[in-house]
């Protein structure tokens, strides 16, 4: 069968673009996450460079029922883009050129394989950010806004940051969705006359279709870009400020960040090995003295007169709900790491420098309870979770929380970082892997909250009722077969 | 010698690494463009330094065995230093493994599960054991570019050494002449040790890290005895592997200062002296050797030293300093085993040296110009490539 299809795939790839050598395979047959999840060898993996290449080769892997995995940029920490035994892996770095960058729509099209620097790099020249995630600067902007990211536009950013799309379906045909569906009509809107397909590809992680261009939402930098720093003692008057601020639409984006967060991006970003002993200490709840519970990051853009009086009132609401307002220099000199990482973020629209900004992810994450919420539930959920963690996880754990437009839903993310060696932690691993994957139905039970991202729970999808029944059916009339992206488990 | 090992601890550093990718690129001044060499010209992860820390994860895992597939992917990084700008995952301070002192570890854990080094690395290994440099001539050869004329102008009792390396005093002979020329013109009372030996550096980038002891140990033990307080480099290699190298492995500093030629020209010698000795040159650009500029900071001296000659005009490539591109030497330990590979490298960097309307490339390293110039060779070039000490003059 592999010979077979070598000889396929040979026929649409030249051979530097074709590997099935063990040594290469591997770089496909490892899952970032942490732990790393099950991952097999694929048998083959392409690099495509055309679109037309993408669909002579899901034409191809259709006709001979071959699974295909496809990968953006490969960072695939959430294990997303992980082959099962045999298949191809379909990687989709060598797609990386921005088509286009339509100022006056405020739009740019790019491919999967372009990258967060790439992006925020030519865009900035012009005067615009993108929506930047906390996801590593090497990372797709397309492959995360499928992702439903979080970060420093959330607030601009209802509901997503994509607009429309190229995608080859796995019968090899070609569709465009949004304004693109009309060939006259460019790419600048995803709505039109009939159903808003963009949306039945984003979150289908692979499992319809390979994309091969999006375009995608870029924001104007405005005359000023601001970060205003607030300090909260604990998190519910953190939690009525983002609320307030996000129904008066006073910011772009507004983030809390719990002490554990700061003093981790302290000690990363100082390039120190050393981490402090009060990240160690029992009560991970209670900050260290001096030190307030949470910082809280908000984006501020526009005209600079607009922006002072929102910088102001959003430090008044602060105080009134019993917050107060932390000076830049203060910020600097107290949290010197987490100002230049939120600064960075949030204020100029940046990654901070590729060294830098990897060494964010120095630590060994296990993938963070992420999920969104009603705000009523969350300090419901706050409090599951520190009690959670106080009998299973091991220090330090944190948590951070953002709210997207209108107070609709929140994101949560609590996050456990594991020091010490991984093969004597591997058992505790584990156990913290086996309790998140109760966590979330637990939590969508308890809490009405829901996992923001798919983690490979083949239950899930069936506790949707009509919905999963429905999305069900339109997977077997696009992909029969079943060929895209099986191994998630999704389907 | 102090080494890191393919343990437990180097596991979970490696497991750090989430494949962002951004060990392959340089940062906002050049677009964040591919400059690893390897990821460039091979196109797959897997020839990437975050490939590599990957391969190295899974054979540490025993998810793979040692191959020759592996070390044909792991024996093309030319440790031009790439990753160590970019990645922070396992580079932070204390956590002293990059990807590509990833890719230096893999290399000895294959020979360990008994794949050997690419042919030619494995005759360079047994040409240093028997005459202490890579080449095939012997040892009594290594000073024989040296005249009596310079001989004789040698101080019984110096305070600097110059360490000619095995590149100048075998192939590149030029630069050491000029060199020593320039050291005599200046009144520098220096010496030149028949007795030096390889630096290690060829045989570091084999994984044959075993045999290193007996050159690093000789080396350092010769210069203390013979008494200097400063060895000078026309060879960046031998430079960084001193600089860099060696106290790491020794676990102690060296017991005297070591330094570059384009570092100690510019602070022993006065600027508007400094003159370019070829005729009919105008504009010239300037190649960062990796080991000099990455590896070791170097980045200011040879362009202060260039842009002092009023004769030239200095034109910038736009690859430069920490996102310069790298010749594909590696050395000479990765052009030895994959020359083509190399040269294809060699090739991009001096059409880039071209593009700016320079008529002459400067570099500051023997093994950047070999490969630079068999590039232009191959091109067809009109693009002349010298050394910095070829190029520089000093009037008396």
């Amino acid at each position: 069968m592999d010979d077979i299809l070598y000889r396929q795939l040979a026929s649409i790839f030249p051979e530097d673009r074709i590997s099935n050598n063990e040594a290469v395979l591997i770089g496909y047959a490892i899952d970032s996450a942490t732990p790393p999840g099950a991952a097999g060898f694929p048998s083959f993996v392409v690099l495509p460079e055309t679109v037309n290449e993408v669909k002579a080769l899901l034409q191809v892997a259709n006709r001979l029922k071959v699974p295909i995995t496809p990968m953006a940029r490969g960072s695939n920490i959430a294990g997303m883009a992980t082959p099962m035994q045999g298949g191809i892996v379909v990687d989709l770095r060598r797609m990386n050129r921005i088509l286009e960058i339509n100022t006056d729509a405020a739009y740019a099209v790019i491919e999967p394989g372009v990258t967060f620097h790439e992006l925020s790099s030519a865009i900035r020249k012009k005067g615009f950010v993108c929506h930047l995630p906390t996801a590593s600067g090497g990372g797709s902007p397309m492959a995360n806004y499928f992702m439903r990211p979080s970060g420093n536009l959330s607030a601009k950013w209802d509901p997503d940051p994509i607009i429309s799309l190229e995608v080859v379906l796995p019968s090899g045909e070609i569709i465009k969705t949004g304004s693109a569906t009309f060939e006259t009509a460019g790419w600048r809107s995803r709505y039109g006359p009939f159903s808003d397909l963009t949306g039945l590809f984003a979150c289908s992680y692979g499992t319809l279709g390979i994309v091969t261009k999006a375009a995608v939402k870029i924001f104007d930098r405005g005359e000023d870009e601001r970060l205003l720093l607030t300090t909260f003692d604990e998190f519910k008057p953190a939690l009525e400020f983002m609320k307030i601020i996000i129904r008066k639409n006073l910011a772009d984006s507004t983030t809390f960040w719990t002490w554990g967060w700061n003093m981790f991006h302290d000690m990363v970003l100082s390039m120190s090995n050393t981490m402090p002993p009060e990240m160690l200490k029992t009560d991970q709840k209670t900050p260290p003295p001096g030190i307030p519970f949470g910082i809280n990051s908000t984006r501020l853009s526009g005209y600079k007169k607009v922006v002072d009086v929102q910088e102001k009132t959003c430090i008044e609401i602060a105080r009134n709900l019993g917050g107060d307002y932390l000076e830049p220099s203060e910020a600097q000199s107290k949290h010197p790491g987490s100002w230049k990482f939120l600064k960075s973020y949030f204020a100029d629209g940046l990654h901070i420098k590729p060294g830098e900004e990897s060494q964010l992810r120095a630590g060994l994450h296990l993938p963070g309870c992420l999920i969104n919420a009603e705000p009523s539930q969350l300090i419901k959920i706050e409090r599951h979770m520190w009690d959670l963690a106080r009998k299973e996880f091991e220090p330090p754990y944190f948590f951070r929380c953002l709210p997207y437009s209108h107070a609709r839903e929140f994101f949560f993310a609590f996050v456990v970082y594991v020091t010490g060696s991984l093969v004597e932690k591997k058992e505790y691993m584990q156990h913290i892997k086996g309790i998140y994957g109760r966590l979330y139905q637990e939590l969508l039970t308890k809490y009405g909250a829901v996992m923001f991202r798919f983690r490979k729970d083949p239950t899930f999808l069936s506790k949707t009722g009509e919905y999963g029944y429905l999305l069900r059916k339109i997977k077997a009339i696009v992909d029969p077969n079943n060929i895209m992206n099986p191994s998630i488990l999704l389907y | 010698m102090n080494q890191i090992k393919f343990d437990d601890q180097f596991h979970t550093l490696i497991s750090r690494c989430i494949r962002c990718g951004q060990c392959t690129y340089g940062d906002e001044e050049v677009g964040y463009e591919v400059l690893c060499p390897i990821y460039k010209q091979y196109k797959f992860f897997s020839y990437s330094p975050g490939g590599i820390v990957q391969i190295a994860r899974a054979v540490y895992e025993k998810k793979i065995k040692a191959s020759d597939d592996i070390r044909d992917i792991v024996y093309k990084c030319t440790t031009c230093g790439v990753c160590e700008e970019a990645c922070g995952v396992v580079n932070a301070s204390g956590r002293a493994v990059s990807p590509m002192k990833a890719a230096g570890l893999l290399k000895q854990e294959l020979i360990k599960e008994g794949i050997d080094p690419p042919f030619p690395l494995n005759d360079m290994r047994n040409k240093i054991l028997k005459n202490r440099s890579p080449f095939g001539n012997s040892h009594n050869e290594r000073t024989s570019w040296i005249s009596p004329q310079i001989r004789e102008k040698f101080s019984s009792h110096p305070s600097l050494l110059y360490f000619v390396g095995c590149t100048s005093s075998y192939k590149e002979k030029e630069i050491a002449k000029s060199f020593t020329e320039l050291l005599i013109k200046v009144g520098k009372d220096f010496t030149i040790s028949p007795d030096e030996w390889c630096c290690g550096m060829p045989l570091y980038m084999s994984g044959r890290v075993d045999d290193l002891a007996a050159y690093v140990n000789h080396n350092v033990n010769l210069i203390h005895e013979m008494g200097v307080k400063t060895v000078v480099f026309t060879c960046p290699g031998c430079y960084y592997t001193f600089k860099v190298f060696y106290p790491e492995w020794l676990g102690e500093p060296l017991p005297f200062e070591v330094v570059h030629s384009t570092d100690f020209i510019e602070k022993n010698i006065d600027k508007k002296k400094v003159g370019f000795k070829i005729e009919e040159a105008i504009k010239v650009t300037y190649h960062d050797p990796c080991h000099l500029g990455r590896g070791t900071g170097i980045y200011d001296a040879p362009r202060r030293l260039l842009g002092a000659i009023d004769k030239i005009e200095m034109i910038e490539m736009k690859r430069t300093r920490q996102n310069s591109l790298c010749c594909g030497s590696g050395g000479g330990t990765v052009k030895a085993p994959y020359p083509d590979y190399s040269l294809n490298i060699a090739k991009e960097r001096v059409l880039e040296a071209g593009e700016t309307g320079a008529d002459t490339l400067v570099t500051s390293c023997p093994a950047c110009k070999r490969n630079l110039s068999d590039a232009v060779s191959e091109l067809s070039l009109d693009l002349k490539v010298l050394d910095i000490v070829e190029a520089l003059s000093i009037e008396s």
